[in-house]
């Protein structure tokens, strides 16, 4: 019990970084917009997290310097992918290329670094010991003392949810996900809410990098994201583009890792024990099909 | 007339002039092409910054350029796919010396090496058979096997930071590899030696350039009472020193002395002095003869444990002489360590 209690709470470390991408990306998923650049706009955040925090020493600054870079990156995302209709795809990839190229650059041409930038002027986020959840058994081993961005996660996850299904911008940027042209005939502002949406993702990005360079650990390192954006991304098609169902998936992807973590120091071969996220989630995302197509024809609708 | 005389004069002047000088750029810049002794190195995966492997083979290259007075050039490849391309390119511009760091090109070294049989090339922690390649091979094991001894020893000792009385050890790697497990049998052997009853904990990342995953790892590991890890995966071990720094316990560093990364957190280090082995081949460029095999282990002082500038006087001396016994007996054969990656 106290095992599985320790793992719940590693997993949501392991999470928050997926989560708050993932979410951040269900808005341009939902608004048509196929956002491949989740990973370098985390990455960049991170990157001017960590240097802004150096440089300031203030964590505040640090923290909106990060959402700012992420959404510099969605607002070039925007003018190349949406206003002058590049191709999203190619667009996003040279955004993650751009960003790992130039945070290496700056990197080694201001601050004399190559590959580590750790520095203990560097400040980060510390774990926050929540007064009322302190006291409740077991939610308070697993939510208790984590670090600022999981909370923001979950606040993200109650928000995305409201918004994209409570709030006229959600209904708008559903609609021109949808059928864009039938958008455009009710004069919806096709443009101008793919612009919103592409936003509030990589405002999220950021927030996902601050996790990933302030919080879990105060260092920069070349391409610390590793592929967490694409895992974002491979989140937010198994939710089928939901919040809910996507943060779910972010959060098999991140239990998986955590639990990998704790079974590689039992005596199981490690080849095996890596594997097991990987075959955890093509396990999920079967059983999630099985039971959507039995869904479907025994009620009889939707049969093509 | 006069005027225009003068001008057209003054025009021949200036391109006899620019001429002149043009000519006495290129013959010099010549001779300085063919008389420095020119060294390329490329990098491994994870590239200079490091703070490990690949800058300490930049330190040495720096050094020999300094003192042997070579022209150098460091490549850094973005995948070890591009091997074959700057090991070309490099022997086609005529580098007397070419050193690859990246064991992962010793399949396109041998016949890249046949083609410009005039260019010499070394590789590291891997034997490629050729003329003109020299294998540089670190006896890492031997280096691990101290560490774990150290471990072992230390991770018994309560009121040294926050250490448990039981005998439980960790070990992060990158990849589950020959290359890295040939840390982790030293690594065991070396803790058996102290006490057969340690127990190892053993990760694996799956990459060199996740922090946080090492840190997660580490503090894991620290969760079931491992309370000195070693570290032998790259920038991801940046995030193992950090967890042992956050719980107050040890790492212990690899490759180069990562002592000052977390000071009072880092037990030791195991060196792996390529600096040394990059420096002793720029000289062999310069008299032309070269090693077909260069063997460097405890006893070529090629591998060492830091000099623990910041835990020495913690933890204590016996260890330490306990230490430097065992050197001398791995030296004179009396103890023998693994490698798995022979048979």
């Amino acid at each position: 019990m106290d095992e599985l209690l320790i793992i719940l709470h590693s997993t949501f470390r392991m999470t928050a970084p997926i989560a708050l991408a993932a979410i951040g990306g269900v808005f341009a998923h939902r608004a048509g917009v196929l956002n491949v650049a989740l990973e370098g706009m985390m990455l960049v955040g991170a990157f001017t997290g960590v240097m802004v925090s150096y440089l300031t020493g203030s964590i505040l600054i640090a923290v909106l310097a990060a959402v700012l870079s992420s959404m510099i990156l969605g607002l070039l995302f925007s003018v190349f992918g949406i206003t002058l209709k590049g191709n999203v795809i190619i667009t996003g990839l040279a955004i993650n290329t751009i960003v790992l190229g130039l945070t290496a650059y700056i990197l080694q041409v201001f601050f004399g670094q190559r590959g580590v930038f750790s520095n203990p002027k560097i400040i980060g986020l510390e774990p926050l010991d929540i007064p009322i959840l302190r006291d409740i058994p077991i939610l308070s081993d697993i939510l208790n003392n984590q670090t600022p961005m999981v909370y923001v996660s979950l606040l993200a996850l109650i928000l995305a949810h409201f918004v994209l299904y409570h709030t006229k911008l959600g209904l708008y940027i559903r609609t021109v996900g949808e059928k864009e042209e039938a958008a455009y005939s009710v004069g919806l502002p096709v443009n101008k809410l793919k612009y919103i949406s592409v936003l509030i993702g990589s405002f999220l990005c950021g927030l996902g990098g601050v996790n990933i360079a302030l919080e879990n650990v105060t260092m920069f390192v070349e391409d610390m994201t590793v592929g967490r954006g694409f895992i974002a991304l491979a989140a937010i098609f198994s939710g089928q583009g939901t919040p809910i169902g996507t943060f779910i998936f972010s959060f098999l992807f991140g239990f998986a890792d955590a639990l990998q973590i704790r079974l590689q120091s039992l005596n199981i071969p490690g080849a095996f024990i890596q594997m097991i996220p990987f075959l955890f989630i093509v396990l999920v995302l079967t059983v999630v099909g099985i039971i959507s197509v039995r869904g479907r024809t025994s009620r009889g609708i939707k049969n093509e | 007339m006069v005027k225009h005389r003068l001008n057209l004069f003054s025009v021949v002047m200036a391109v006899i002039l620019m001429v002149v000088l043009s000519g006495c750029g290129s013959t010099e810049s010549n001779a300085n092409e063919e008389g420095k002794i020119k060294v390329a190195m490329i990098t491994s995966d994870g590239g200079l910054g490091d703070r490990s492997f690949n800058d300490s083979g930049y330190e040495g290259l720096k050094k020999a350029e300094k003192e042997l007075g070579i022209e150098i050039k460091v490549v850094e490849p973005q995948d070890v796919s591009e091997g074959e391309k700057y090991l070309t390119q490099l022997a086609q511009n005529g580098y007397n010396l070419v050193i690859t760091l990246n064991l992962g090109h010793e399949k396109v070294l041998k016949d890249i090496a046949t083609q410009y049989p005039d260019t010499q090339f070394a590789i590291f922690n891997t034997e490629v058979e050729g003329d003109n390649i020299t294998s540089v091979l670190f006896h890492e094991q031997e280096g691990s096997f101290l560490a774990g001894a150290l471990a072992a020893m230390v991770t018994k000792d309560e009121g040294v930071n926050n250490i448990n009385g039981d005998s439980v050890i960790g070990f992060v790697g990158g990849v589950d590899s020959p290359g890295i497990n040939k840390f982790l049998v030293g690594y065991k052997e070396g803790a058996k030696y102290i006490d057969p009853q340690t127990k190892v904990i053993v990760g694996y990342s799956n990459s060199f350039a996740d922090p946080s995953k090492g840190k997660e790892i580490a503090l894991s590991q620290i969760e079931q009472k491992a309370d000195i890890i070693y570290q032998v995966a790259g920038a991801t071990g940046e995030g193992v020193m950090d967890g042992a720094k956050s719980k107050n316990v040890f790492a212990i560093g690899v490759d180069s002395d990562q002592d000052y990364i977390a000071e009072g957190n880092v037990l030791t280090s195991v060196m792996k002095r390529v600096d040394i082995a990059v420096y002793d081949l720029s000289k062999s460029a310069q008299s032309g003869k070269y090693d077909s095999k260069i063997e460097l282990g405890l006893k070529e002082n090629g591998v060492q444990l830091s000099e623990m500038k910041y835990t020495k006087d913690m933890i204590n001396p016996d260890y330490l002489s306990k230490i430097d016994e065992i050197k001398e007996k791995i030296n004179n054969g009396e103890i023998k360590v693994t490698d798995i990656t022979k048979n």
